[in-house]
């Protein structure tokens, strides 16, 4: 498997991961709140149906407060209206709508809620008949045409004789259900045959549970109360934060995929480029040189520190090996003895200045040998005959110019390449050397040395061999004229 | 120099000799508007007396004859029947002046009548028709809600009790108008001044089925607190109210009674009245 894939393919391992712990803490969280949630509710209901139950207990304490004031039995039996008025007055709340106050025959003696309402026969309904019949009765009925909680209590004067009756009711309308879910994620609904009410705007409720309701059975059939959510905003905000929480590891698992594929894609494409400059230098498409330029320039233009450090590396490499080449190079080229080039350069260079010299170059070329050689060797040895060529060497080495090339041609005998100088310059320049050498007093050699040198020049269609041949014949000539001069072509 | 410490001198004096009196009455109407119907008149007095008055409504008639019997009321505006009740009771109460009201009939009169009234609509026209209807009183110490209309009953043989399906006590004049009007009784009884108010108040609606006979108007007495010679000065002051003055505006704009000060009578004024007491208390 290829290292781009290993690195896709653990990095995805590795996110995958972090992913299904993600989950899972999510999952964790989830549920905890779920249950924390529950329990939420399960409290929320308990306090609704506490609210419930302390209504009906007002109710109750409101009537008892009223059976046992001597002055409101006082008030029943003299039919006094404006004193019960005045003192259900006191009584009237929030959480008490409706109080009246009632003889043994069913007529209304007074109404808390309506001054000047009074003296109707309320004898007929449900919750009278029950409190004529029980004393009691705590349920739902119609109370002025309104579906109320009502409580009424028979009135006894001296706890014995019955005097009439007081009823306390709550009526069952909007306002009521708000007060009893007031401060609670719950909405309660109550259905009877006459109506439907709701706290909320909702048709369905979720999680119903009935409120646990200890009434008598009225006249109002089917009345029930129902608490529940309309929604489950809290859970349902929570299982949001879930699946955004998931489309969020998701999408970031992506994201991450890509941007690490993307990253791999460029390292790995400049070392690809690396890499092809080296494929390119052992195919021979690029040679040392050009792959110290290619690795340079990627060296400057890139900026990934690993691969700025291989490029730099590989930049040092190659300087490293054009510097061996180029050693082997001077090697290959140079005499050992004299540190000249040697014929193999020679050669090389004179097909050179021919080919530039075929271009309307030109250049002249001298032969030089030196005189009686081989009775320097024979008298004084080869160690001093070596001396001899050594000097000699650097003698002509100091005299020649820059451009020119001078190497030894073989033994005794040198080839001096002189270009961008014509016969004359390579007479002048043949003329010194000759000077220079018969002049010069040697350490180890006693003797003055002499040389003979042929000069000639190039000709239109030279070659090596031609060129060669003329220098040769001219310094043939020098030697059998005497030595010790300069002969050119004729 | 010596003016001004004769002014001086006398203005001191004036403040040492002023007093603070207590006018109490009880409220047979809402209390607030008779607080605010009396006021006027407490200003009146102060301002033309040198005396500060300060009105104190009662609970009720209870409350108030217990004041005056503790002596911590000074003057007390009171109904015929309570002046003819108290003055028996304590004979030291003294009569100052009698209400003068400006009848419908344009006429000034210390008197009023009581009627029994019922919807026109009811088709009751007779108090004999109102047999078995509910019906109200005012309160059991009311003049022209209890006292003069259980008369005009005893006139006709008729004992509410029995006579009527249901007989309740309203308390207030007022509240007797608004229960036939809320339909919750059939016949009622109040004031002339508290028909004519509903007249104008919801129209010719009502229908009047007896009248009494002329009632004296309310009184105003003084305790034994109050000295002899200061209150026949105060009587004099309630006398010369004028009639337009803010009181008397008072009484119309809060109560709509139609003022027209007071008189001064002497005290066998009220002795028709005291046949009544005969009329039975429940």
């Amino acid at each position: 498997m290829k290292l781009y894939n290993k690195i896709i393919f653990l990095t995805i391992i590795q996110l995958s991961a972090i992913f299904l712990f993600g989950i899972y803490q999510m999952q964790s969280l989830y549920l905890t709140q779920k249950k924390a949630f529950d329990q939420n509710k399960l409290l929320q209901t308990e306090m609704i149906q506490k609210r419930f139950e302390e209504k009906l207990e007002t109710l109750q304490k409101t009537a008892q407060i009223l059976t046992n004031s001597q002055e409101v039995i006082t008030g029943i039996i003299s039919n006094d209206t404006d004193m019960l008025f005045n003192w259900s007055k006191l009584f009237l709340s929030s959480t008490i709508d409706k109080i009246h106050f009632i003889d043994e025959d069913g007529m209304v003696i007074s109404r808390g809620e309506s001054e000047f309402r009074f003296s109707d026969d309320v004898s007929k309904h449900f919750y009278i008949q029950q409190a004529l019949q029980n004393d009691a009765f705590l349920g739902i009925d119609l109370v002025d045409g309104e579906e109320c909680l009502v409580y009424a209590k028979r009135v006894k004067q001296y706890g014995a004789k019955p005097i009439g009756i007081i009823s306390v009711a709550l009526v069952i309308d909007h306002e009521f259900l708000a007060s009893m879910v007031q401060g609670t994620m719950m909405n309660i609904t109550y259905h009877s045959e006459h109506q439907t009410l709701s706290t909320s705007k909702e048709q369905e409720l979720i999680d119903v549970s009935s409120l646990h309701v200890m009434l008598q059975v009225g006249s109002i059939k089917e009345a029930t109360f129902n608490i529940g959510f309309t929604s489950e905003k809290e859970l349902n905000a929570l299982k949001e934060a879930r699946i955004n929480f998931f489309i969020g590891i998701a999408f970031a698992l992506v994201i991450l995929v890509l941007i690490l594929y993307f990253t791999l894609l460029k390292s790995l494409k400049e070392y690809k480029m690396l890499s092809q400059v080296l494929i390119d230098f052992y195919q021979d498409r690029l040679d040392i040189k050009e792959v110290i330029t290619t690795i340079k320039q990627i060296t400057q233009e890139r900026t990934t520190p690993e691969i700025k450090k291989i490029a730099e590396a590989l930049f040092n490499m190659s300087q490293k090996v054009s510097d061996t080449q180029n050693e082997l190079e001077r090697l290959s080229s140079t005499d050992q003895l004299t540190s000249l080039s040697n014929r193999r350069k020679l050669e090389e260079y004179l097909e050179q200045k021919i080919k530039e010299a075929n271009r309307g170059s030109f250049f002249s070329v001298i032969m030089l040998d030196i005189d009686r050689f081989k009775t320097i060797n024979d008298t004084y040895g080869h160690e001093i005959g070596d001396h001899v060529l050594m000097h000699t060497s650097h003698l002509m080495k100091e005299t020649i110019r820059a451009s020119d090339l001078l190497g030894r041609w073989g033994g005794e005998e040198f080839l001096l390449i002189l270009p961008q100088t014509d016969l004359e310059g390579a007479l002048l320049m043949a003329e010194q050397l000759r000077s220079k050498i018969y002049n010069f007093t040697f350490e180890r050699y006693p003797q003055r040395v002499s040389m003979s040198l042929g000069v000639t020049h190039y000709h239109k269609d030279d070659t090596p061999n031609s060129i060669l041949r003329r220098a040769d014949n001219a310094l043939y000539r020098a030697k059998n004229s005497g030595r010790n001069r300069v002969e050119h072509e004729n | 120099m010596l003016l001004k410490l004769t002014l001086f001198c006398l203005l001191l004096f004036t403040s040492i000799q002023a007093k603070e009196y207590i006018f109490a009455t009880y409220p047979s109407n809402d209390p607030t508007k008779i607080t605010q119907a009396l006021t006027p008149l407490m200003e009146y007095l102060s301002a033309h007396s040198n005396d500060t008055f300060k009105l104190v409504v009662t609970k009720d008639y209870e409350e108030l004859t217990e004041r005056i019997e503790d002596k911590s009321v000074d003057f007390a505006w009171l109904n015929t029947k309570n002046y003819v009740l108290l003055k028996d009771k304590i004979p030291s109460l003294r009569y100052l002046v009698t209400y003068l009201e400006n009848s419908k009939s344009g006429k000034i009169t210390p008197y009023y009548h009581a009627f029994i009234v019922a919807l026109k609509e009811s088709s009751i026209h007779s108090l004999k028709e109102a047999q078995g209807k509910v019906f109200a009183f005012t309160d059991k110490e009311s003049t022209s809600g209890y006292v003069y209309p259980m008369l005009l009953l005893e006139e006709q043989n008729i004992d509410p009790y029995t006579f009527f399906k249901k007989v309740f006590f309203l308390k207030k004049h007022d509240k007797v108008v608004e229960s036939l009007i809320y339909h919750s009784i059939d016949v009622g009884a109040i004031s002339d001044g508290t028909y004519y108010n509903a007249l104008e108040k919801y129209g010719d609606h009502f229908v009047i089925l007896a009248t009494s006979e002329p009632i004296p108007l309310d009184a105003i007495v003084a305790t034994k607190n109050v000295s002899h010679k200061e209150a026949e000065r105060i009587a004099t002051l309630l006398e010369k109210i004028p009639l337009d003055s803010p009181s008397n505006r008072a009484f119309k704009e809060y109560l709509g009674w139609s003022s027209a000060g007071f008189v001064k009578k002497d005290e066998h004024f009220y002795d028709t009245f005291r046949k009544t007491m005969q009329v039975p208390h429940q």
